[in-house]
């Protein structure tokens, strides 16, 4: 996105705040919801609105896990560590998918594709359930993994 | 003071009621270990090493969190409590990088020896700039760490060490360097900075495992409002944050307590000092003027002078066009033998930053040998105009109140100036009344300032009509009947005539002509007349016209009409220009006559000219003071560096430097201090007022023995009504106060105060077709004060950028100027090349010149000399951007 369209959709989400208190995490989760994060534009702005020095509007964002300060993976996959999948065996998935996906060791640094380890979500009969930009898959077996690694690559690429 | 008894390790004290007990208790001289606690700022209580037993209490209290009260019995050395100290103490050394704290063999090689156990390269004590100056190492070994089994990590710490942080080093502040490797969380740097200077640039950014102090998005320090006050360097107590350019010079032999000459605020700086060299400067947490904070030029400036290379090391006398070593006797010989000559046709200048001692002395020679006029004050900026109303419609020529009732205010109004830049003391006090009273902060100026961050409302005008502006808020209050009457009726005369002058200035008007909106002049008028104490806070940028004591008259009518003088929590605060400016015009020096002085040389007038400490011709600002300093017969420059000045006098005499001379200064609350000899002084290099002593007394002037500075300053209280009752020996610690704390209280000197009618400047300035832009001169922040002794000496710590043009984005745009472009702003007196700022930060069709070395009187005559308009001594012209 142009960095003047950045700047304008932050101060409109801004404006809409403006002069209310307690808002902050609430225009955290529209510039969030507008560009997948919160870029680092969008500091001075607030801090200009609601009188709270950058740093410490930092401090606040980066204290929640779900706000993200660097733009997302196009691809998100969530790997079940609940009970089930563990038993059947979702460590070794996740690190034949880590492996293939070029996410572990020297592969690393792809911002395409991110995997991160997700709770038990009541799906045990897919165990080893695996979640692909919020679609559960399963059972992904150890057998399987690599397909949907490849699988998931062709989405990156194409 | 109310004081309760408690009892501690068996022993009763009688302490302060209600302070936290870790205080108290050191007061008392027991020490509880405490490594997040830091008296003055909020009490944290993470860290958790404070712990003691208090009968009766659950568990074990911190004694950070737990206030004194009558009747407590505390143990802070039961083994259970000491298991419970070095068991937190342990977790945190784990991840700390140094490993000896913690190593049961440092008895044998002592934490900064050379390591008996795994001499690889670690971080350790001994490779660490804060070796032996670190609270946590000194708290670590009076807590005997590396006798306690280490029982949550066992020896995996203390063998091959913890997996490092690796954390990148932050080099990029010019003051302050990061390494948050070392950090131990106690977030003292962020309270500092939130609340000693309110400005929070550090946060605790992240959680659990990963949290660690950081910037908005990692920026650098500068990125995120930073001015290198050092508040955060001053408690830290571990390595991650330290004073740049001291970083690696170790620990002090003595810190000696001073006071701070390069701006009016004078702050009580400890400065400390290496093998007879300054090392480095900390701000004095007691009840100085400052209350524990400084700011970068303070700090790293004022050592400078005394180690600067290229300092005058004895007298100079000119023998055939040349300067030549010569000796005290034979310098004064000489000049004995040569000024007579020149009496009254002698005149003098002395830097703003000399002691009241020097300022006296000189006075008195000037007047009583010489026949000439009382010397004039070299000062970075023009400030005559300042305080003229101040005497004149007050009775007395100096700040009503205090600088802590700037804070105290309920409301203050910071007018047309850039207190971040010319006193940062009361820019922090400002920003106190903003973030922690409740009170309304308002910045009356054509651009943003650091302190608009803070503040509620801005009235950005255009320049040049800052007595326009103060008449819209003037009419407001009398239309919308917001007038103290009572206090009007009972103290002030002139009111009809101020009332007349303000019948064309109806609000509505006065946001005609200065661009800002009426509804904001109304409601900024309402705020300052019905808080309950307003003040107002300004400099010399509150006039555009050198001369011209109209908005000041106006912002003193602006106070009477709103009875905002004689009482605590408001008043008039001019924030002068140059650090001793308030006390040598005390002394009845003179402000404002650098100019004619020079004036008076280039036409003859004045034959033999004396200049102490200020350096006129080797800043851009007074370049061509030169011209008239070799037009004068005979010129004798005191100062310690052979600078450009000196380079062209007869005879130069050598001078102590700040930090090596014991005196007095005086401050813009009027504000009587010491300053110390901290250094020892180069030998044969003497104070202004020795000089002048001998010099008198071997011209055969009597009654000007003195034997120390002690003895100069009873002389002149004897001399200066107004420093009646002080004494050098009662101004040890903070110093005193001239006058009323608040002056005032207990009505006018001359009965009545008297308003003045409001007049707007003469000749405003008015961009026209060839010259269509308003041309306006800024500040640089870092630059003010610094370059002049640190650029000199290393032409690579310029922590700056070039001269830099401040162009409006639309300006810009039109004339297809980019942000880094090299542009030349054109006027009809003459040109200034610099490179191109674009911003949005300002008004359309303004540049601003921002000037590095802004040091000096002329810089309106001076750099940008030639591009004011010399007549009516404007600050302001008109212009045009070329590329
Ligand atoms: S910060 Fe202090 S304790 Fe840590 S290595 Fe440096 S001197 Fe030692
Ligand atoms: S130097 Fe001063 S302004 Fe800068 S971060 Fe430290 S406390 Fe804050
Ligand atoms: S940087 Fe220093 S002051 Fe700040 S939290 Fe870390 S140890 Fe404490
Ligand atoms: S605020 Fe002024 S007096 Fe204080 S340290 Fe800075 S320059 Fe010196
Ligand atoms: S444990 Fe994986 S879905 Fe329940
Ligand atoms: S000093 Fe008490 S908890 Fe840190």
């Amino acid at each position: 996105m142009l960095q003047s369209r950045i700047g304008e959709t932050i101060d409109q989400i801004v404006n809409e705040y403006r002069g209310r208190r307690g808002v902050l995490l609430q225009v955290f989760h529209r510039i969030q919801e507008a560009f997948g994060y919160v870029p680092p534009e969008a500091m001075e702005p607030i801090a200009a609105a609601f009188r709270i020095p950058p740093s410490t509007l930092f401090g606040t964002l980066t204290f929640y896990s779900e706000f993200r300060t660097e733009p997302p993976a196009r691809v998100q996959v969530g790997m079940c560590l609940g009970p089930t999948c563990h038993i059947k065996g979702a460590e070794v998935v996740k690190q034949i998918l880590e492996y293939r996906l070029g996410l572990s060791g020297e592969h690393d640094a792809s911002l395409d594709v991110a995997i991160h380890e997700v709770e038990c979500a009541g799906h045990c009969h897919l165990a080893p359930l695996v979640y692909v930009n919020g679609m559960p898959e399963g059972p992904v077996e150890v057998s399987a993994a690599q397909q949907l690694a490849d699988r998931i690559l062709s989405q990156v690429s194409a | 003071m109310e004081t309760v008894k408690i009892s501690i390790d068996g022993q009763e004290y009688e302490v302060e009621k209600g302070i936290p007990l870790v205080l108290a208790a050191e007061r008392a001289g027991v020490r509880i270990p405490h490594l997040c606690f830091n008296e003055g700022l909020s009490v944290f209580a993470g860290c958790r090493v404070c712990v003691v037993n208090i009968e009766g209490a659950r568990g074990l209290p911190t004694s950070c969190t737990t206030p004194t009260a009558d009747g407590q019995i505390i143990w802070t050395k039961t083994p259970e409590v000491l298991d419970m100290q070095r068991g937190v103490m342990s977790l945190i050394l784990a991840d700390h990088p140094d490993r000896c704290l913690s190593c049961h063999r440092q008895e044998h090689c002592g934490i900064q020896g050379v390591c008996l156990r795994d001499a690889v390269v670690t971080y350790r004590c001994l490779t660490c700039a804060k070796n032996g100056r670190c609270e946590f190492q000194s708290t670590s070994e009076e807590m005997e760490m590396h006798r306690y089994p280490m029982r949550y990590y066992q020896e995996r710490h203390s063998w091959y060490g913890p997996e490092h942080k690796e954390l990148p080093i932050r080099r990029e502040n010019p003051f302050v360097e990061l390494d948050f490797n070392e950090c131990i969380l106690c977030t003292r740097c962020v309270r500092a900075c939130d609340e000693v200077r309110g400005l929070s640039c550090y946060e605790m950014t992240y959680k659990g495992p990963e949290a660690k102090i950081g910037t908005s998005f990692g920026l650098p320090l500068q990125g995120v409002g930073c001015d290198g006050c050092g508040a955060c360097v001053d408690v830290c107590p571990v390595a991650s944050i330290l004073d740049k350019p001291s970083k690696w010079k170790g620990v002090a032999d003595q810190a000696v307590s001073t006071t701070c000459t390069l701006c009016s605020a004078g702050c009580t700086l400890d400065v400390e000092v290496k093998d007879n060299a300054f090392l480095r400067a900390a701000a004095n947490r007691s009840d100085g003027a400052n209350h524990g904070v400084s700011c970068a030029r303070g700090r790293q400036a004022l050592g400078a002078q005394s180690s600067a290379t290229g300092r005058v090391g004895r007298p100079l006398i000119r023998r055939d066009g040349k300067l030549v070593e010569s000796t005290w006797d034979e310098a004064l010989a000489f000049l004995a033998q040569q000024l007579p000559a020149y009496k009254g046709a002698f005149a003098s200048i002395i830097s703003s930053r000399l002691t009241n001692e020097d300022g006296y002395l000189l006075s008195r020679f000037a007047r009583e040998v010489m026949g000439g006029d009382a010397p004039a004050i070299h000062t970075p900026v023009d400030d005559s105009a300042l305080v003229e109303p101040l005497a004149g419609m007050l009775g007395v020529a100096a700040s009503t109140n205090p600088l802590d009732d700037i804070g105290d205010a309920k409301c203050v109004l910071v007018f047309g100036s850039d207190p971040q830049v010319s006193q940062p003391v009361a820019a922090w006090q400002a920003r106190r009344t903003a973030r922690f009273t409740g009170g309304t902060l308002m910045v009356a100026s054509p651009r943003q300032i650091e302190l608009n961050q803070q503040a509620q409302q801005w009235l950005q005008y255009r320049p040049g009509t800052e007595s326009a502006l103060i008449a819209g808020l003037l009419s407001t209050i009398l239309e919308e009947n917001l007038t103290a009457t009572e206090f009007v009726a009972a103290n002030t005369q002139g009111l009809e005539a101020l009332q007349a002058s303000l019948a064309a200035l109806t609000p509505a008007r006065c946001a005609e002509l200065t661009g800002v909106p009426e509804a904001d002049i109304r409601s900024a008028a309402r705020a300052f007349a019905t808080a309950p104490g307003s003040a107002i806070v300004y400099d010399a940028g509150i006039t555009q016209f050198t001369n011209d004591t109209g908005a000041v008259s106006a912002l003193v009518d602006l106070a009477l009409l709103t009875g905002q003088v004689g009482k605590p929590g408001s008043g008039i605060h001019v924030l002068r220009s140059g650090g001793n400016t308030q006390g040598l015009s005390d002394l009845g020096l003179a402000t404002g006559a650098v100019l004619t002085t020079l004036d008076a040389a280039r036409s003859g007038q004045v034959q033999a000219l004396f200049i102490a400490g200020a350096d006129l011709a080797g800043l851009d600002a007074t370049r061509n003071a030169a011209t008239a300093i070799d037009r004068a017969a005979f010129v004798v420059v005191a100062g310690t560096m052979l600078d450009a000045t000196a380079q062209l006098a007869d005879v130069v005499l050598p001078l102590t430097a700040p930090l090596e001379q014991a005196g007095t200064v005086t401050n813009s609350e009027r504000r009587v201090q010491r300053t110390e000899a901290v250094l020892p002084a180069p030998d044969r290099t003497e104070p202004l007022w020795g000089v002048l002593q001998a010099l008198a007394t071997a011209m055969g002037a009597a009654g000007f023995q003195a034997a120390d500075a002690n003895a100069v300053f009873e002389q002149a209280v004897q001399a200066t009504p107004a420093y009646a009752g002080l004494s050098y020996g009662a101004l040890a610690e903070g110093g005193k106060q001239w006058g009323a704390p608040v002056l005032y209280g207990d009505g006018f000197p001359g009965g009545k105060a008297l308003f003045r009618p409001v007049t707007l400047p003469q000749s405003p300035v008015v961009p026209d077709a060839s010259f269509p832009l308003l041309v306006a001169i800024g500040y640089e922040p870092l630059a003010y004060h610094l370059e002049v002794q640190t650029a000199r000496e290393d032409p690579h710590s310029r922590p700056w950028d070039d001269d830099v043009l401040q162009v409006h984005a639309d300006d810009a745009a039109r004339q297809g100027v980019a942000d880094g472009d090299r542009v030349r702003v054109v006027t009809q007196h003459g040109e200034f090349a610099g490179v191109a700022a674009v911003t949005t930060n300002g008004l359309p069709g303004v540049v601003t010149l921002r000037l590095p070395a802004l040091e000096d009187a002329s810089v309106i005559t001076g750099a940008v000399a030639a591009m004011a308009a010399q007549a009516n001594g404007a600050r302001l012209t008109a212009g045009r951007l070329e590329k």
